[in-house]
């Protein structure tokens, strides 16, 4: 039995779309006169779909959608959409509502909608309850020199890591930054060998560079490789190019108001402010990035 | 006001207003700066003195951000101009102190609080 929250203020449609929905004997029906009782019903028990209607006093469908995607987002929101609310549905939508059903529509397409939309949540529940069952994930890449493959990655990455419940959105995001300056590194100064000097001082002559070494030999048959070992515990995450390395310990300190308008060693600072660890092979070639689970709000970095 | 894909112009006063609409990464760098370079023009051009970048809709970033913004700034200092940021997330305030670049750019709460500090002293 999936148990349905039917949201309007209009006692005649709530009546409406409740008797269509009880048609289908699967369904077990409650209703709510406005978006504020809809969120005190649903905190109360959440159903498994709300169907609600956009125009309404106090709390409307709009901020309905809002409420319900953030406290809870394995329920679904089917809106329904009148004349005039054209603009408000398309809100709600981007906002994350499952689906919608115009009301002159409803004798034909509710029940159908609300049976597609209940059997795709009930897949979203399981994967969920499964995931929450996973205990480590592993993952390798080797990559051409293509930047956009790059962000795919990072999201792949990051919702490894999510997925995992290792950290929260913020450090999920931060972990991003991360890899994005290791990715970029492993590509610009390792793999095309184009120093990151070069861009402080030209950096149409960087770009230029750039350009050309992509399809030059050696530099385009050059790969960067990217592994992931991802628990609950900790998240370890090895870039590596096929360059001939690097010293980071000769990079000067972005810090220094000297070189604060120098571009050199700023992603290597971000890399470690917000990792736990960022550590380099001998030869300069391979980074090695660890986030890991933070206990009681403290940042498990190394010691010093 | 002038829109690209990454970014927005637009002027008020001798200030101009710059509002990534997105997150830009690093490996967006060179789409982002070709972007930006024309979006500046008014200002390498001495039409415009100041800049206030909006991070509104740019709630992390990385070097290549960074180095756009560096570009902006040295513009701006060419012609005694102030650069402030305003709207700047929790971990775009991270980044920036990492890097001590809060030591170079104000930041402000909001657009109108960044165009009174740009103001001061003007």
């Amino acid at each position: 039995m999936s148990t349905v929250l039917v949201v309007d203020d209009l006692a005649v449609d709530r009546r409406l779309v409740t008797e269509l929905l009880r048609a289908d004997s699967t369904l077990a029906v409650q209703q709510a006169n406005d978006g504020a009782e809809a969120l005190a019903w649903i905190e109360q028990s959440p159903p498994d779909l709300v169907v609600t209607d956009l125009i309404m006093p106090h709390v409307d469908g709009l901020q309905l959608v809002r409420a319900v995607r953030e406290k809870y987002p394995l329920v679904p929101l089917i809106l329904m959409t009148s004349q005039g609310s054209e603009e408000i549905a398309v809100q709600a939508l981007h906002q994350g509502a499952a689906s919608y059903v115009p009301k002159r529509r409803l004798g034909q397409d509710l029940l159908d909608t609300v049976r597609r939309v209940l059997a795709v949540s009930a897949r979203q529940r399981e994967r969920s309850r499964l995931l929450g069952c996973l205990a480590r994930s592993d993952a390798s890449f080797i990559l051409r020199n293509d930047s956009t493959l790059f962000e795919p990655l990072i999201s792949y990455l990051q919702e490894g890591v999510s997925q995992l419940g290792l950290c929260d959105a913020g450090d999920c995001t931060r972990i991003g930054v991360a890899l994005a300056e290791a990715l970029a590194n492993a590509m610009y100064h390792g793999n095309l060998a184009i120093d990151s000097y070069l861009r402080t001082e030209n950096e149409e002559g960087y770009w230029f560079m750039v350009h050309q070494r992509v399809d030059q030999e050696p530099y385009c048959n050059r790969r960067i490789h990217v592994s992931a070992a991802m628990s609950r515990d900790e998240a370890l995450f090895v870039v590596r190019d096929e360059g001939s390395g690097f010293d980071p310990l000769a990079l000067p300190d972005p810090t220094d108001p000297a070189n604060l308008e120098k571009s050199t060693g700023r992603g290597i600072l971000l890399m470690r402010a917000f990792m736990d660890a960022v550590i380099y092979n001998s030869v300069g070639n391979a980074v090695t990035l660890v986030k890991r689970r933070s206990l009681n709000g403290a940042l498990g970095k190394e010691a010093a | 006001m002038s829109t690209g894909k990454l970014f927005q112009a637009e002027r008020q006063g001798d200030v101009l207003i710059v509002t990534p609409l997105e997150s830009i990464s690093t490996l967006e760098s060179r789409r982002a700066r070709v972007e930006l370079t024309g979006l500046a023009k008014p200002l390498r051009e001495g039409e415009l003195q100041h800049v206030l970048m909006d991070l509104e809709n740019a709630p992390y970033f990385g070097t290549c951000m960074l180095e756009l913004m560096h570009m902006l700034w040295r513009h701006t200092r060419t012609r005694g101009g102030k650069m402030v940021l305003c709207n700047v997330s929790k971990t775009g305030q991270d980044i920036l102190g990492v890097a001590k670049l809060d030591t170079l750019w104000p930041i402000c709460p909001s657009m109108v609080a960044g165009l009174d500090e740009i103001g001061k002293g003007s």
